[in-house]
């Protein structure tokens, strides 16, 4: 028993470090996007009502990144805030009990996530990948695949990649809590505490 | 037996799932058990399509914009300017309090960003002249639920999208509601201020701040500016114009309008403090915030993607550079707290999307308007019950996932029955705002708390009185739609509507 449970803190240990750095990245990446957003929607009202020239990409641009933000910032929500939920129910129940509750919802949003991940690699993975024409248009605009000697095309499934890639690391996430919830049922609370959540996802910050 | 997805639905909700994957399983479920294996893959199409939308871009960048403003200071100057304007009424600092959090509803579109940021402010300040702590943050979290009644409203992009009205019909009409919950709570807080004596208040100038020449003279340029802009549309209004028709009378009337409040300009310089006046010019360049994005958007001149990044381009300009309140290293916890919470209201919308599909595929608005109105079919009475339900779910749940959940499947059951789309959304979207106050599970009072450090139960009780009037405030935007539609339907939103309403129409009929 006390080997397993070593094994387990061991894995836990692991797999905490892989989703801690993992979604550090997947924040970054995040608010680099929000940040692109923000500019490319600038540069849309810039040429639309100064320049009189209204852009054929930005809006697609803006929408493709806001959604690979999502993609790769909500699973730090899941993984340390929770989404949002009523919990009301948790407190008024045995902590015993909560702890079995607690784990039977976290196993039902897994299956959840499974389920959605075969619809999202599908919709990824389907034979009709379209062209992303406002995208292409960016690209043959500025020249760069000129510039550079490539062929980089955008397709409109680079964007629906994203579903497939916030699942997965929804189902990483997942599989952490999982494990862990399983390990505090098992051994107790105290040993297997919840992650600390990061400074700056702190709620009044 | 489809539409057995409803009661699973709130089975999960109850027991704690999260409400994305509540909202993702009950039908799935369902539809599987139906036999419909194939509408689980029109269920993922619609999830990702309901995101894959330019509209839903405003939801971050107002988010963005929000906690920006917040970082930048901008609240500090809101404060000292509602002081300076009301701050000698009895029960000053209390009616500080709800002025600016009406001011910074003009700016941001969270309740619980304006409770944060006035409540970390203004609950310290309340407490050293002498008003208990437990008042402080109960009046700080009542008033901060204006937020998003007053435009920009992030909830009501929410709705807008999903039920597909128009936003700019729903921020004109959220104006007078959330100018009525404010001036009810100002009411209240004066009434209270007799009985249980407050602190007298003094005439509260702050005094020795200075201003730079370069924001004076912004300052100056910007609220002429800002005041011709409001006046335009006002003359071509009482001129009888369209806009955008040029003739020389409206010309003659908009110039004799500008001298006519550039005399009242110059009188009211010379009535007041030079000391006002400083404090008056360093809230202009925050408070062209809301001309931005109201003029914007109501305007017609930009959609609220654009005028959300505008809102955040101008604040961040405002930070980093005229107050120099922020540097660039702020910007980053700044974007990953946006991205953050927008991201989670970004899943819940394609989410929504996927419920209301199973919604319309089990007929499920159609077979409870039967029961309902089996019940009754007295619109009065109907509005009433309505009222309860909202109240009761806002209870429990938190703003954005209840009228995303609600709305598909009331929506179509009120608007079938004469009620206008808009006046329906702005009786769902302040009656769970207003929720966000109640115990057991309102945000704001969470918030409130952990700002001020007084427990919830504690803040629970001492927000009564002010949520007695939000409910008063309700009941009036329930029963006369002018509230709601006045505005939408005077800028031309909204056609042809019935702004007399049920109650109204009875005394103005003329037997």
């Amino acid at each position: 028993m006390k080997a397993i449970s070593a094994i387990v803190e061991v894995t836990l240990e692991g797999l905490d470090t892989i989703n801690t750095r993992a979604l550090l990245f997947g924040r970054t990446i995040g608010l680099v996007a929000l940040g692109l957003m923000v500019l490319v929607i600038l540069a849309q009202i810039f040429f639309r009502y100064v320049l009189n020239n209204a852009l054929p990409w930005p809006e697609e641009a803006a929408r493709g990144l806001m959604i690979w933000m999502m993609a790769l910032v909500a699973p730090s929500a899941y993984r340390y805030t929770g989404f949002v939920s009523i919990d009301m129910l948790h407190d008024l129940i045995p902590a015993r009990l909560k702890n079995y509750l607690v784990l039977a919802i976290l196993l039902l949003c897994s299956f959840v996530s499974v389920i959605m991940l075969q619809h999202a690699w599908s919709h990824f993975s389907a034979p009709l990948l379209f062209d992303s024409s406002g995208l292409n248009r960016l690209l043959q605009d500025t020249g760069i695949n000129q510039l550079l000697g490539t062929k980089i095309q955008f397709r409109t499934a680079y964007i629906y990649l994203a579903m497939s890639v916030l699942l997965m690391l929804i189902l990483m996430v997942s599989l952490e809590l999982i494990l862990r919830q399983l390990a505090r049922i098992i051994w107790g609370n105290e040993r297997f505490p919840i992650p600390k959540i990061p400074t700056e996802m702190a709620a009044n910050s | 037996m489809l539409a057995w997805f409803l009661p699973l639905f709130l089975i999960f909700l109850m027991i704690g799932v999260p409400v994305y994957f509540a909202m993702l399983a009950a039908p799935g479920f369902m539809l599987y058990f139906n036999g419909q294996e194939r509408d689980i893959a029109l269920m993922y199409r619609n999830i990702f399509n309901g995101i894959d939308n330019g509209v839903l871009l405003a939801i971050p960048f107002f988010m963005l914009a929000g906690e920006l403003m917040n970082k930048a200071g901008i609240t500090e100057r809101l404060v000292a300017f509602s002081q300076t304007l009301i701050g000698s009424v009895r029960g000053g600092l209390a009616q500080v309090n709800i002025l600016s959090s009406m001011l910074f509803a003009g700016m941001s579109g969270s309740a619980v960003a304006d409770t944060s940021a006035l409540g970390s402010m203004l609950i310290p300040a309340m407490e050293k002249q002498g008003y208990t702590r437990k008042f402080a943050a109960a009046i700080t979290a009542a008033s901060s639920v204006i937020g998003p009644i007053i435009p920009p409203s992030g909830i009501m992009i929410i709705y807008a999208y999903v039920m597909e009205v128009s936003v700019a019909a729903l921020f004109a009409g959220g104006i007078i509601p959330g100018i009525l919950v404010g001036m009810g709570l100002m009411i209240v807080t004066r009434l209270m201020a007799n009985k249980y004596e407050f602190p007298p208040a003094k005439r509260f100038v702050i005094e020795g701040v200075s201003i730079s020449a370069a924001e004076n003279l912004a300052a100056r340029v910007i609220a002429r500016l800002m005041i011709a802009f409001i006046l335009y549309p006002l003359v071509v209004k009482v001129v009888n114009l369209d806009i955008g028709s040029y003739s020389t009378t409206l010309s003659l009337h908009f110039a004799g309008a500008l001298i006519v409040t550039e005399t009242l300009f110059q009188i009211q310089r010379r009535l007041v403090s030079n000391d006002f006046r400083i404090v008056a010019k360093r809230a202009v360049l925050p408070l062209l915030t809301p001309v931005i994005i109201l003029g914007g958007i109501l305007g017609g001149v930009a959609t609220p993607t654009e005028a959300s990044a505008l809102a955040v381009a101008y604040t961040a300009l405002l930070g980093l550079i005229i107050l120099r309140s922020i540097n660039l290293k702020d910007l980053g916890p700044i974007l990953v707290k946006s991205a953050i919470t927008s991201s989670v209201v970004l899943l819940l919308v394609g989410a929504a999307m996927a419920f209301k599909t199973v919604v319309s595929l089990s007929h499920i608005a159609e077979d409870l308007a039967v029961y309902i109105l089996a019940l009754t079919n007295n619109p009065l009475l109907l509005l009433l019950l309505i009222n309860l339900l909202l109240f009761i779910v806002g209870m429990f749940l938190d703003a954005g996932p209840a009228i995303i959940i609600l709305g598909p499947i009331l929506a179509p059951i009120f608007i079938d029955l004469g009620i206008h789309p808009v006046h329906f959304a702005m009786i769902m979207s302040v009656n769970l705002t207003v929720g966000l106050a109640t115990p057991p599970m309102g945000l704001v009072l969470f918030v409130a708390s952990s700002v001020s450090g007084v427990k919830v139960e504690t803040i629970s009780k001492a927000i009564l009185p002010f949520l007695a009037v939000e409910i008063f405030v309700i009941f009036l935007i329930t029963y006369f739609p002018i509230i709601s539609l006045g505005i939408p339907s005077w800028l031309g939103f909204v056609k042809d509507v019935d702004l007399v309403g049920p109650i109204a129409g009875f005394f103005l009929q003329p037997n």
